[in-house]
């Protein structure tokens, strides 16, 4: 088989899964990790949580060498159980995605305004997202050397800040092993998922490297460097930051790093939020626009969506991503309540998760002699694991949260209706019939080769 | 299942739509690109070439693509003479697309704009 021209690294494969994965947001989720366990042992829930996520790779491994396509979960799931329950899935999913997108917009305006408290937060975030919305119709793709140095530097200006704080407090931890009852680090390590949202979506990338293990290699690595980051960083500021500062404040690198290192650390911390940012908005806008897009293709969602410019964007789709994404912000900008939604992320990963352990069971069984590159195990352990304990995580988000639960069961009666009877209207009106006649009648001619 | 002269003609097809469309060869003046068409249950490849504002198709596989396409006979057969879109098969495993993530997206519009919605 020819090999094709352009292949990526396993350097930009790691990068590009970590710095999906690595937003401004994350420091939030961290820093509720830490209000929820005693003392200082936040660490343990956030390394508890990235192990289970190794388990959560393995089985979108497998399922990612089964299919490799950008389609994941839409065709897994697809695949696995139903048409219908793979395009619920995927449009709730991208949905809290997008409310995700809004957090994250709530979350870098209120870390810019720390330091430059004259621009309302609502400035910041309507100009962010105009230009990752105008970059996104003009084609400007940030290049992969780009966001392999902005990830880079950014985990190693975390580590290299944690260090130099703890070394200031001489690495003196009060209760590193004493994280508290039980159902309360149950619950941290549920949040603790957040921060780990995202690692998974570089199984795209499939359709661009040589051989397919490479992806599940990258998703690996990120994910052990990512632990170790937050766990390092989430110990630095929950040695300087009190659990009630912590658990409140939706900025809480910029507090540690002004404490810690004065005006100087609180600016590199929000040059280090801007960058997180910037590749976390740029890969959630192509993911969702191009989703959109697809769905319009297939007549799933409005075909308006399916609009292209002339630079070959789906215009229509970033465009109507912007908007939703920016009504989200301005929402949880007027209301304050970010942290349901970060509990609503966390807990609807967590169900993504269990489902693809589930999808890998029914695979197995439904097609099993398809090729395989990757094998989560050659058990059915690693899968069910990861059923069982992601459902489990879920379950505890929501028994904390009955908000969040109302907003998920909300989005999937939405969408369950939207699928059921939307989606077939919308195939009746629009849908084509098929005209063979461009084709010519049988026996003609075979063309001579151009 | 299709053969490999209906495979030949609905590329030709295909080709005729893009060198017609004076549209999209100008909007897609600096998009250079091989693409390798590979037929699942037939032994043959073909070579879809873009070089300056036409594109034309032979038959046998190209040393370095940067775009491949596999599926079914008929599958490809069906989507190169605009009967079927790309999306369907996509999204259902069937047609699987390999290159970067823009080429894919680039050729599915030019597909889009070729045959319509």
């Amino acid at each position: 088989m020819p090999e094709l021209k352009r292949v990526l690294t396993l350097r930009t494969v790691v990068a590009t899964s970590a710095g999906l994965t690595l937003a401004t947001s994350s420091f939030v989720a961290a820093a509720q990790v830490a209000s929820m366990v005693l003392g200082d042992s936040a660490w343990l829930a956030i390394l508890v949580g990235g192990l289970m996520c190794f388990a959560a790779a393995a089985c979108f491994s497998e399922l990612n060498g089964l299919y490799p396509s950008a389609a994941g979960i839409r065709l897994y799931f697809a695949r696995a159980f139903s048409d219908k329950m793979g395009l619920t899935t995927a449009i709730l999913y991208m949905a809290v995605i997008m409310s995700v997108f809004g957090v994250e917009s709530y979350v870098l305006a209120a870390a810019l305004s720390q330091v430059l408290p004259g621009i309302p937060p609502l400035i910041w975030v309507v100009g962010m997202l105009a230009v990752v919305c105008v970059l996104n119709i003009r084609g400007v793709k940030l290049a992969g050397g780009f966001q392999d140095a902005i990830t880079y530097a950014l985990i190693i200006s975390l580590v290299v800040l944690a260090v130099i704080a703890l070394g200031r407090v001489g690495f003196h931890l009060h209760t590193p092993l004493s994280p508290g009852p039980a159902g309360g680090f149950v619950q941290a390590v549920a949040v603790g998922i957040f921060l780990y949202i995202g690692f998974e979506w570089v199984t795209p990338l499939a359709e661009e490297v040589t051989k397919i293990p490479q992806i599940s290699r990258g998703m690996m690595l990120a994910l052990g460097m990512l632990s170790v980051v937050y766990a390092l960083f989430t110990m630095a500021m929950s040695s300087y930051l009190p659990h009630s500062v912590l658990a409140h404040s939706a900025a809480p690198q910029i507090l540690f790093a002004r404490r810690v290192f004065g005006l100087g650390g609180a600016l590199w911390m929000v040059v280090l939020s801007v960058g997180a940012s910037i590749t976390t908005f740029n890969a959630g806008l192509i993911g969702i626009s191009r989703f959109a897009y697809a769905s319009a293709r297939e007549l799933a969602l409005p075909p308006f969506l399916a609009r292209v410019s002339r630079y070959f964007t789906p215009w229509a789709a970033v465009v109507t991503v912007c908007v939703l994404g920016l009504a989200v912000a301005a929402t949880v900008l007027l209301t304050g309540r970010y942290l349901v939604l970060v509990d609503l992320g966390a807990a609807v990963e967590s169900l993504v998760y269990a489902l693809t352990g589930l999808a890998v069971l029914s695979l197995r069984r439904r097609e099993p002699d398809k090729e395989r590159p990757y094998l989560a195990g050659r058990s059915r352990l690693i899968p069910l694991v990861t059923t069982v304990i992601f459902f489990g995580l879920a379950l505890s988000v929501f028994l904390t949260d009955q908000m969040a639960l109302l907003y998920l069961l909300s989005g999937l009666l939405i969408c369950f209706l939207y699928v059921t009877y939307g989606v077939p209207a919308l195939r009746r009106r629009y849908g084509r019939r098929p005209t063979r006649s461009r084709r010519p009648a049988p026996g003609a001619n075979v063309p001579e080769n151009r | 299942m299709a053969t490999g002269d209906e495979i030949a003609q609905s590329l030709q097809a295909f080709c005729e739509g893009y060198n017609n469309n004076q549209r999209l060869k100008q909007m897609n003046r600096d998009w250079q690109r091989i693409v390798l068409v590979q037929p699942e249950d037939l032994t043959d490849a073909y070579t879809l070439s873009l070089a300056g504002e036409e594109l034309s198709y032979r038959p046998g596989a190209p040393d370095a693509p940067d775009l491949r396409v596999v599926a079914q006979s008929d599958i490809l057969t069906d989507l190169f003479w605009g009967d079927i879109s790309p999306t369907g098969p996509y999204m259902d495993g069937t047609l699987k697309i390999f290159g970067s993530e823009e080429d894919i997206v680039r050729l599915d519009i030019i597909s889009l704009l070729i045959w319509g919605s």
